[in-house]
């Protein structure tokens, strides 16, 4: 503020009017007592006052733009979709996810899926709990059960880049766990397939018209020689006979083994995926790791179970019942070892289920085999 | 007063006989105009003896007028004329017993007045009488101090051009005759000679106009045009 002289031109109310020195007739508040004609003192803005005003309001004029703009850019900018997973039990559903990890959007696939998915809220809400809440729910309503055990999940991330929090959210371990958790009171485990789907596999799966893990089965069938027309993925029984076929097993954990090892000379996986490698390698005295053992014993089961750890994970259905089963086999084949007894009804039973999966498999391959034979010498 | 200040310098005047004589030449119109206004009569030079009274007065304010006192000289000698004229009518009175009615007759006279006794209060009654003498010449173009409040230019880039505006409207004869003449100002030929556009004049006709009034009349209004004249000059009183 600067001071400046001024004559008395009016007095009105409790107000002057004044001519000051710059030649500017001004109203002044009336602080003192002064009569017409008297020169006094007035206060007014000066430049370099005004000026720094001026630079103040402007700097937080700017920052509070800057303030604003993130605000709103953080506000309204649309989610992205960083990942798609299907989950196939008999209501299949793909699932888009967002750079947070929440779900974006959700695409039924089939009638039994739209019925499951009028019961429940999915929007916006976090990977996991939408799993969990999915796979309760086909319990509840009797699409999962102990004659029905496998849930066939097919992921593929969007960008080449994903975030930290889809990275964690979507990897098999958890999945899995996610999968499985609420049912371990229930005492039924369901059966989990987990496949990771590459970009180029996810657009080829939607001209297939299958989800994501349809068509990674369907593809590891292919591989393993087990040729089946790309519709019929879209039946649940189909499904369950070529995930509980040896040959489509074998290659199923073989193409994982190759995608890991591929993606730790790339780098870009974390070393979770490389140890668990290791892990797999190195045989050892858990659930998950009993088909290595079963390698040991039988040459033929060691083709058959090379790599179905992760597909066999599941193999804890209706356990009570199952070991009575298993005995039984162990009686047939008279198999006898010098394990201990839990582990030896384990591991024979698993033996024989797989020995008695592999012949009729390899029956049904051998007609197809020689179907195709057929319709090829025809042609 | 500054179009004479750029000529003579105080001490000049004080000590150049030449100078003094000719300073008091052109400050004839200002003498004339006080005398008039102090005798409530139009008077003549070489016919009136009151205008010899005038310049008597004027001519020891030269003497007796201190620059650094920050008073201006023309308001100095205007009341010093003042006072030597109510003297010389006292004794007129005195002598031919003609009865003046006039509110200063009561004051003390001394024709001799310091600067020192030229009090601030003395200089606010001046400066009053001024001001109602001006709101009474704007009223005659229906402005109050009102209007010219909003009016005002707020910034001083645009006040100053505005100033300036009336400056050159005040000081040419011919312009400002066409004022007193039609009640309004020129603004055709004042654009053309200030360059200033004409919506800018415009926007300012009010504050020009009053501006200008107290420039053109120089006699009248000796305090107030201190406060419209650029700074550098008007500064000095």
């Amino acid at each position: 503020m600067n001071k400046i002289k001024a004559v008395v031109l009016e007095k009105s109310g409790f107000r002057y009017t004044v001519l000051d020195k710059d030649g500017a007739f001004r109203h002044i508040h009336r602080r003192q007592t002064a009569e017409i004609g008297e020169e006094i003192e007035i206060q007014v803005p000066s430049i370099q006052w005004f000026g720094e005003l001026r630079a103040w309001a402007g700097v937080a004029a700017l920052f509070f733009l800057v303030l604003t703009t993130i605000f709103a850019w953080n506000l309204y900018q649309a989610p992205t979709a960083v990942a798609l997973l299907s989950v196939d039990i008999n209501p299949s559903v793909q699932f888009t996810i967002d750079d947070q990890g929440n779900l974006l959007n959700i695409n039924s696939k089939n009638e039994d899926a739209e019925g499951l998915l009028k019961n429940i809220d999915f929007e916006g809400r976090p990977l996991d709990s939408i799993l969990e809440e999915f796979v309760i729910e086909a319990y509840n309503q009797n699409f999962l059960k102990p004659e029905q055990s496998w849930v066939v999940v097919g992921y593929s991330p969007l960008s080449t880049n994903p975030s930290v929090e889809v990275e964690e959210k979507l990897n098999e371990e958890r999945i899995m766990s996610r999968l499985r958790s609420d049912f371990e009171e229930k005492g039924f485990t369901p059966q989990v397939a987990v496949f990771a789907v590459t970009a180029e596999d996810r657009e080829l799966a939607q001209k297939e018209n299958l989800t994501l893990g349809e068509y990674a089965l369907w593809q590891n069938a292919i591989k393993a020689g087990v040729v089946t027309p790309a519709e019929k993925l879209r039946d649940t029984r189909e499904r369950v006979n070529l995930l509980e076929n040896p040959k489509v097993q074998v290659q199923v954990n073989e193409s994982k083994k190759d995608q890991q090892s591929a993606s730790s000379i790339k780098g870009s996986m974390p070393d979770k995926s490389n140890k668990e490698d290791a892990k797999n390698n190195q045989p050892k005295n858990n659930t998950e790791n009993l088909n290595n053992n079963l390698n040991d014993k039988t040459e033929e089961n060691k083709k058959n179970q090379a790599g179905g750890d992760i597909i066999n994970q599941g193999r804890g259905i209706n356990d009570k019942g199952k070991e009575k089963e298993l005995e039984k086999d162990i009686g047939e084949h008279g198999t006898k070892n010098n394990y201990d007894k839990s582990k030896e009804k384990e591991d024979s039973s698993l033996s024989s289920n797989v020995k008695r999966n592999y012949q009729s498999i390899n029956k049904k391959a051998d007609q197809q085999e020689k179907g195709n034979l057929d319709s090829n010498g025809n042609r | 007063m500054p179009e004479w200040e750029k000529q003579y310098s105080w001490q000049r005047l004080k000590d150049d006989l030449t100078a003094r004589e000719s300073f008091l030449a052109e400050s004839q119109t200002f003498i004339r105009h006080v005398a008039s206004q102090a005798c409530f009569r139009s008077l003549e030079w070489g016919r009136d003896d009151e205008l010899s009274e005038a310049l008597i007065a004027f001519n020891e304010a030269i003497d007796l007028f201190v620059e650094d006192k920050g008073v201006p000289f023309l308001a100095y000698a205007r009341v010093l004329i003042k006072r030597r004229l109510i003297d010389y009518h006292r004794k007129q009175r005195l002598r031919q017993s003609i009865s003046i009615d006039q509110d200063d007759l009561g004051r003390r006279i001394d024709v001799h007045l310091g600067l020192d006794d030229f009090r601030e209060q003395e200089q606010n009654l001046e400066r009053a009488e001024e001001i109602r003498q001006f709101s009474k010449a704007l009223l005659t173009f229906k402005l109050t101090f009102q209007d010219l409040v909003e009016v005002s230019p707020k910034h001083r880039d645009s006040r100053e051009t505005l100033l300036r505006a009336a400056q050159e409207l005040a000081f040419d004869p011919e312009l400002w005759q066409q004022v007193e003449r039609k009640g309004k100002i020129p603004m055709q030929a004042l654009g053309i000679k200030t360059q200033i556009h004409a919506k800018v004049l415009e926007r300012g006709r009010k504050y020009i106009l009053a501006v200008a009034m107290l420039l053109a009349n120089q006699n009248d209004y000796v305090y107030l045009r201190e406060y419209v004249l650029p700074r550098e000059r008007g500064a000095k009183g």
